[in-house]
């Protein structure tokens, strides 16, 4: 009988420490003498409780505490991040990978040879025929490191010196959702924590008042949804979850006071909620309770700081104007980068933007060339921005999808238009800032921009070196999550040392 | 050597296997007759002749069949010497002990008990000699102390190795496949095939079959031959129930002899290595993207908790670079802050010079710091990375930072009174690499200057 014990027992040490609490044993032990020692058990524990209580109402002296994690690894290049995650999937035929061959083959049917087999989403496998698509929008060489841009990204041309392309990127999944969430957690399931999750988790915050991990999407965009899940905390504590600010008038909700109060009370009211929490704490042991006070506690800061952050009106005119008119417009792609570029500067970890409406099925030019329009300047000025102001030596910059985009055409195939479908064998993206090396191309496509014929980067490789550029080594960040241990990278990734400086 | 029969080898290879009945007979003999005699067991006696003649028979046909089993000539004949001459006297002995107790020599000495219980305490110590170089002879001389948990560790400490080209072919890379795949048989005691891979002499001297390496021509060499056979063949290396060589310890093996001349002191840098070769090397020497180590930061001097909690309680955020270094980055973000008055500055800068020696990141954006304040942190000689943005700050406090020889980026943006002068006096810090110079009057584009000016 007694045996059963451990299997009944989960794996999670902080509920191990309730459900003895809460098993036969003690309640036994507990209730030996009957009901009144019963009574009095829990008047003692109760006792205890608020004694614990009162030794702890005054948590004002903060500790310095040493990352128990033992993190970092080794000496980190980036202090923080921000990551452009241009959702959908943007066409690299359109914008990076230039194919001048394509030109000749206009029309032709894709080789065998080159699609190797390669599955098909269920919206072109019906196509009788696969014609290849050569872009028609024009590319040219720029900047010192000759590298390629189309006309669609007038202003990134301007900055190519700065920037480490990839244009061997590989992912697993074909997908949107799934792709996406590979992307942001490693795992095309659901579930796992996602990447500014994990550095959360890892490495703290560098400002107690604001969250550690930030999430913008930006309102024109519009397209494939996004889902909360992708800035979670999987089974990391729930505090290291991205918290995502508005594209309105109020980034974050609530957080003004309601009407007529005026918040003089809102201190005394957290504390006393504080005892109690702690007292459910004590009884229960759930670590949930403690992220919930943690957030109420944010919360708080949070209506101090937020609006301070987040007021523009002490950016100067010329700022506005380097990322472009919409950065006026709060929500916008342009606005958010700004946005972004403003928390980092506060000791915010991570922003996540997304800007949505790269799936370009059908009119993949003007789609391109549109979304380009919403975000090719915003891009370019964030890099200056962050230049000039002495924070790109220790920011990383990441721009890219989930994956690309086919060299044939979905649907028909005119010379001014066609559709692309989704492509996860090959795909740019790039990367600048902190510890990449500048002005530098890596990888390399066929002639079809189908298939890498030369430094394939893997999804979990580019995780892998995301977290290197932190200090962090990527097999040794895990955490222990019922009965097995989880990394970012699974059980894959190298670092692609080629790209660090 | 001349040539052994199979039958011969066939039934020698049975010793490893029949040599236990002794050692479990005899020992049994042992333990019976300490029995018979400490604990009065007096019916236990009745079967000590019994186990003592088994022993005895065993002992004889084991010795028969080690004899058969060396005559292969796989072993290394010294070794093989002491095994066979303590195997011959244990089991001599135990014919001895037998007839002993049978009591088939009636002679004057028989104060049989004591003298059964020293010649069988004397066989159990030949025993354990006798196994012990027996065991040597198929491990290994080093098997059973290799993980010795006191003992003193001689494994070599390995010269570490940080780029692909300085590594030495046969040393890093080679050795260490035939260490892992082929060395528990082909060593300088257990030579399977007269081969022993143990060493450069050795490996040149090959084996029955002749050289194990021809220089250049890898096809013709017997190590890459036998690998590359068909693995259900008999020849084939090594041997089933072995882990077989990987692709790619085979292809840097070939890549070895063929490219290498099968040369023993050769390092990657000075031999044509093709691209996919360097891959393999760089997942040998762990030098590929797997291998994760990062750089690393030397240790400072311990810091006391206490006055780090106090600058926490004045909003400094503190954090270590790099875990237990005590290395640190130390920075004040003013969101949500009071602004510090002028004398508060100098308070807080009075007190992080108590750590001074440990801040290697000093970040102090839009703190109101004048010139004065410069003096204290024109001290901070380990920062490394200097963050004054947007204060207050002229040419004249830019004087107090020249003693920060390891001074390497300066973030002096907004700072509106900065101008061409101050840039004179940085020049002076050899270390100093980037300076930040946007919203000051400094036009970057008009001035010259060694380091880089955003």
């Amino acid at each position: 009988m007694c045996d059963h014990h451990d299997t009944l027992r989960s794996n999670n040490k902080d509920l191990q420490q309730i459900e003895k609490m809460l098993d036969r044993r003690s309640f036994l032990t507990k209730t030996s003498l009957g009901f009144g020692a019963l009574a009095l058990g829990s008047l003692l524990n109760a006792d205890k409780a608020w004694s614990a209580v009162k030794n702890n109402t005054k948590p004002d002296l903060e500790m310095f505490s040493r990352n128990d994690l033992g993190l970092p690894h080794h000496l980190p290049k980036a202090k923080r991040a921000i990551y452009l995650f241009q959702s959908g999937g943007p066409s690299q035929i359109e914008l990076f990978d230039y194919k001048p061959k394509l030109k000749n083959l206009y029309g032709q049917e894709l080789p065998d040879s080159v699609r190797k087999g390669q599955r098909l989403t269920g919206m072109s496998a019906d196509q009788t025929s696969l014609p290849i698509a050569p872009s028609i929008i024009d590319f040219k060489q720029y900047g010192e490191s000759r590298a390629w841009i189309s006309s669609a990204m007038p202003h990134l041309s301007e900055v190519v010196d700065d920037i480490c392309f990839i244009k061997s990127m590989q992912t697993d999944a074909i997908n949107h959702d799934p792709a996406i969430t590979f992307f942001q957690t490693g795992s095309q399931q659901a579930g796992r924590p996602s990447i500014g999750s994990w550095l959360s988790y890892g490495l703290g915050s560098d400002n107690e008042n604001l969250p550690t991990f930030i999430t913008l999407v930006s309102k024109n965009g519009g397209g494939q949804p996004l889902y909360a899940r992708l800035w979670g905390n999987g089974f990391l504590p729930t505090e290291h979850q991205g918290v995502q600010f508005r594209s309105g008038k109020d980034p974050v909700l609530y957080l003004t006071n309601p009407e007529n109060y005026d918040g003089r009370d809102r201190r005394n009211m957290l504390d006393y909620l504080g005892k109690l929490n702690e007292v459910q704490h004590g009884f229960y042991g759930d670590p949930e309770i403690n992220a919930r006070m943690s957030q109420y506690e944010m919360a708080f800061r949070m209506q101090t700081s937020i609006p301070e952050v987040t007021n523009m009106s002490d950016e100067p005119e010329y700022i506005f104007d380097m990322y472009g008119k919409d950065s006026r417009d709060p929500g916008t792609y342009a606005a958010n980068c700004l946005l972004g570029r403003k928390l980092l500067e506060k000791g915010v970890k991570f922003v996540q933007l997304y800007h949505q409406g790269w799936d370009q099925h059908i009119g993949c030019p003007k789609g391109v060339l549109g979304n380009a329009r919403k975000t090719d300047q915003a891009n370019a000025a964030l890099i200056k921005d962050l230049k000039q102001r002495g924070m790109f030596e220790d920011t990383l910059l990441i721009w890219g999808g989930e994956f690309g985009r086919t060299v044939y055409s979905q649907g028909k195939l005119t010379a001014t238009d066609y559709g692309r479908d989704h492509h996860p064998k090959a795909f740019t993206m790039f990367m600048a800032g902190a510890g990449v090396k500048p002005g530098i191309t890596y990888g390399e496509t066929d002639d079809f921009s189908y298939n890498v014929i030369k430094d394939p980067v893997h999804t979990h490789d580019f995780q892998a070196t995301l977290l290197h550029l932190f200090g962090i080594d990527h097999e040794r960040l895990i955490y222990k999550h019922q009965g097995r241990r989880f990394r970012l990278t699974d059980v894959h990734g190298h670092v692609v040392k080629d790209i660090l400086s | 050597m001349n040539e052994v029969s199979d039958i011969v080898l066939f039934f020698g290879r049975f010793h490893p296997l029949v040599v236990h009945l002794p050692i479990g007979f005899l020992f049994f003999a042992f333990i019976l007759e300490i029995l018979a005699k400490f604990q009065k067991k007096d019916r236990l006696k009745v079967a000590i002749p019994l186990a003592l003649f088994l022993g005895s028979i065993s002992a004889i046909g084991a010795c028969v069949l080690g004899y058969m089993l060396s005559l292969s000539g796989d072993y290394d004949s010294h070794a093989l010497d002491k095994h066979f001459w303590f195997g011959v006297a244990t089991t001599v002995l135990a014919v001895f002990a037998w007839i002993l107790k049978t009591e088939r020599i009636k002679n004057g000495i028989r104060d049989s008990v004591k003298l059964n219980i020293a010649t069988l305490t004397f066989i159990v110590l030949l025993l354990s000699v006798t196994g012990h170089y027996g065991g040597n002879l198929t491990h290994g001389s080093d098997y059973l102390t290799t993980y010795l948990p006191f003992g003193k560790k001689e494994r070599i400490e390995e010269f570490k190795i940080n780029t692909i080209e300085e590594a030495q072919i046969f040393t890093n890379v080679i050795n260490p496949i035939l260490d892992r795949k082929c060395i528990s048989c082909h060593n300088s005691s257990k030579k399977k095939g007269g081969l022993s891979l143990e060493g450069e002499v050795a490996i040149l001297a090959g084996g029955k079959n002749g050289a194990s390496l021809i220089a250049g021509n890898s096809s013709q060499s017997e190590i890459i031959k036998r690998v590359h056979l068909d693995p259900t063949s008999k020849g084939f290396m090594p041997p089933e129930g072995k882990t077989p060589l990987t692709n790619e310890e085979i292809k840097v093996i070939e890549y070895w002899i063929d490219h290498g001349q099968a040369n023993f002191e050769l390092t990657v840098g000075s031999v044509d290595t093709p691209e996919d070769i360097r891959k393999i090397l760089e997942e040998q020497l762990h030098l590929n993207g797997n291998n994760t180590s990062g750089v690393t930061m030397s240790k400072a001097a311990e810091i006391p908790d206490k006055i780090l909690n106090k600058l926490i309680n004045k909003g400094v955020s503190i954090r270590e670079i790099v875990a237990e270094t005590n290395q640190l980055d130390v920075s004040i973000v003013s969101t949500n802050k009071e602004k510090l008055s002028k004398q508060g500055i100098i308070e807080l800068l009075e007190e992080l010079s108590k750590i001074k020696n440990n801040i290697v990141w000093l970040s102090l954006p839009s703190q109101g710091i004048i010139d004065k304040h410069l003096e204290i942190i024109g001290t901070f000689t380990n920062v490394r990375r200097l963050g004054l943005q947007e204060n207050n700050i002229s040419d004249k406090g830019l004087s107090y930072l020249t003693n920060l020889k390891q001074l390497e980026s300066l973030n002096l943006h907004s700072n509106t009174a900065i101008t061409d002068k101050s840039l004179q006096k940085l020049t002076k810090i050899k270390n100093l690499k980037r300076i930040y110079l946007w919203g000051t009057s400094i036009n970057e584009n008009k001035i010259k200057s060694d380091k880089t000016i955003f």
